[in-house]
């Protein structure tokens, strides 16, 4: 049995481990999870932009723009509509490596 | 020799419409979209067997993904669009201007109409709204097949912030286009009086193709400004504030009317002028409570949200005018009630009642202070903005989408979302906490404001090489029947 040992979102720095950022909406309690790749610089296999303070990137299958917040742990979304933007926040932690070890770890 | 500038002028005209469509007949199709219903196909011969059942085809109206009560609402709302234009500002314009310009008005606004459902259907639709070729600009490309006009519409680079929806994309074509149109009727507004009628016809389609559909992408096509989070409801900048800004620049660049049309200009018939805004303002029903795409919740406080902006805008401008001329002038309760229209649009479905009361004061306030103040300034007044657009619109337009940036609600949801969409599409305004939302706001006024500066000007001293922007005095002096041969009175 594998344990999703959670690591506070401010004490992720520094490394290149594979990760898993476990996040749920606040108003529904929907988890879902996003495969974090410092090494390969991607984010759910999409290209990302990492930073010392945020992780970036953009969803090419369904659309949107996302940006975690590494001190915060706040993952803000934008979806394009055709009235123009519109925002949804999220709050976010790194769980786990792939393999099931604990992260503490994480950067590009 | 006129019958033959004037055939030149048709070949002209017909040339702008149709050579940018030539490479573009490959994307006549909506993109992902549902193909439209097949018809059923026949049996083959084999099947007719003697043993085979009677056949047991159907027939079904519509395909699936239609539902009948929001396509009727959004064919409903656009039909309330264009009737702002024909006849609502055509003939607000008409009754507005002087005698001697009443049928030059409302026939520029006429032909620009019809001219914009050329260029939007030949290519500037898929500008606007198609497949992204730059993060400000959509691949140009027709809208015309029968597979494009009847499958499920779609704004490719928009759709992951809202539902799919469930009209045809003849539907959407046609509700874009009377925004679309009525964009520039409004910019005309600016140089109604002395523009070249023939400067207009070829300025209608180079203006939609060049500048609208950038700033149309950008914000509503889903291009980088609708990406970056930035919101305009219904048109405060894709519409407003563009038209405001590029009427002026052309009334800057055509020049001014006549000195004794400037000092002397009284409205040749104010009941149709009030006929004309009265079908605006219940136009506007349909310009804001349609676009959620969706007969929902959201588009009916969009609709109460307007009326209660216009209301409170119009009452505002009216005391402003009594209390600085001493009388209440209906021509002021015009442009106040237009100052509201404009105002809510970019918020209309984001801000709450109370938002809207808010935005309603500030329209009877602050586009009546640039009209009745910063207007009339040596510096201002030397542009012949003949109908105020700037203040009306252009100001209105952009404090409309400042405020939005500011009074945005959390809580007005246009969509409703679950799981990992809860709680739905909104927007959060800098009074809810969100300042960021007001630099985005900020930053695309900005955007639009440049883009229709330079592009308007530009396309107009291009122009100007090889067609007269303005009319001569002579022309100026008579009017209608020197330009049209035509006067609105008969004078028998």
């Amino acid at each position: 049995m594998v344990l999703a040992l959670e690591a506070p979102a401010g004490l992720v720095q520094a490394g290149a481990e594979p990760a898993t950022l476990r996040c749920t909406n606040p108003f529904s309690g929907s988890t879902w999870d996003v495969a974090i790749d410092p090494a390969r610089r991607t984010a759910d296999s999409f290209p990302a932009d990492f930073t010392d303070r945020t992780i970036r990137w953009h969803d090419d299958a369904r659309g949107g723009n996302f940006e975690f917040d590494r001190a915060s742990g706040e993952l803000t979304v934008v979806y394009a509509s055709s009235m123009g933007g519109t925002f949804l926040k999220d709050s976010c932690r790194f769980v786990q490596g792939p393999e099931g070890r604990r992260v503490d770890s994480v950067s590009g | 020799m006129n019958r033959a500038r004037a055939f030149m002028g048709i070949v002209l005209i017909a040339a702008l419409n149709l050579l940018p469509c030539v490479p573009a007949f490959a994307q006549n199709n909506p993109p992902a979209a549902a193909t439209p219903p097949a018809a059923t196909a026949p049996a083959p011969a084999a099947a007719a067997a003697a043993a085979a059942p009677a056949p047991t085809g159907t027939w079904v109206a519509a395909p699936p993904w239609l539902n009948s009560g929001n396509n009727a609402w959004q064919l409903a709302a656009a039909t309330f669009v264009a009737l702002q234009s024909i006849p609502g500002l055509m003939i607000l314009y008409a009754g507005l201007v002087k005698k001697k310009w009443a049928i030059n008005s409302a026939f520029m606004v006429m032909y620009a109409f019809a001219s914009v459902m050329v260029v939007w259907v030949l290519w500037a639709y898929n500008m606007s709204f198609g497949p992204k070729w730059f993060p400000f600009l959509g691949q140009p490309g027709p809208a015309t097949s029968a597979g494009f006009e009847l499958g499920q519409a779609t704004v490719p680079e928009a759709a992951s912030g809202m539902p799919d929806l469930t009209f045809p994309m003849a539907t959407m074509t046609y509700f874009q286009f009377v925004f679309a149109a009525i964009t520039v009727i409004i910019l005309g507004g600016s140089v109604l009086g002395r523009m070249s009628f023939k400067a207009w016809v070829i300025f209608v389609p180079l203006w939609m193709t060049f500048i609208y559909t950038i700033g149309c992408f950008s914000i509503w096509g889903g291009g980088w400004l609708s990406q970056a989070g930035a919101v305009d409801f219904s048109g405060g900048y894709v519409i407003h504030l563009a038209a405001g800004v590029s009427g002026f620049v052309a009334a800057a660049v055509v020049g001014p009317r006549l000195q004794a049309d400037r000092d002397h200009f009284p409205p040749n018939n104010l009941l149709i002028a009030l006929a004309g805004a009265g079908i605006l303002w219940l136009g506007w029903n349909g310009f804001n409570g349609g676009d959620p795409y969706f007969a929902n919740a959201n588009a009916a406080g969009a609709v109460l949200n307007t009326n209660i902006c216009t209301a409170i805008a119009l009452l505002t401008w009216t005391t402003m005018d009594s209390m600085k001329y001493g009388k209440p002038s209906i021509v002021g309760a015009i442009n106040g009630m237009i100052a509201g229209l404009v105002g809510i649009t970019p918020a209309a479905g984001y801000v709450s009642g109370w938002g809207a009361i808010i935005i309603g004061l500030c329209a009877g306030i602050i586009p009546w202070f640039s009209m009745n103040v910063l207007a009339k300034t040596s510096l201002i007044s030397k542009v012949d903005d003949t109908l105020g657009v700037l203040s009306t619109h252009g100001v209105a337009g952009l404090m409309g989408g400042l405020l939005t940036g500011v009074l945005a609600d959390p809580n007005m949801l246009v969509y409703l979302g679950t799981g990992s969409n809860a709680p739905g599409a909104s927007t959060t305004g800098w009074y809810y906490g969100n300042f960021k939302q007001f630099l985005l706001q900020a930053e695309a006024a900005v955007f639009i404001i440049v883009l229709n500066a330079i592009g308007t000007f530009v396309i107009l001293k291009a122009m100007s090489f090889f067609v007269s922007l303005r009319m001569v005095d002579a022309t100026l002096q008579t009017g209608d029947s020197a330009v049209h041969g035509e006067e609105a009175y008969s004078p028998v």
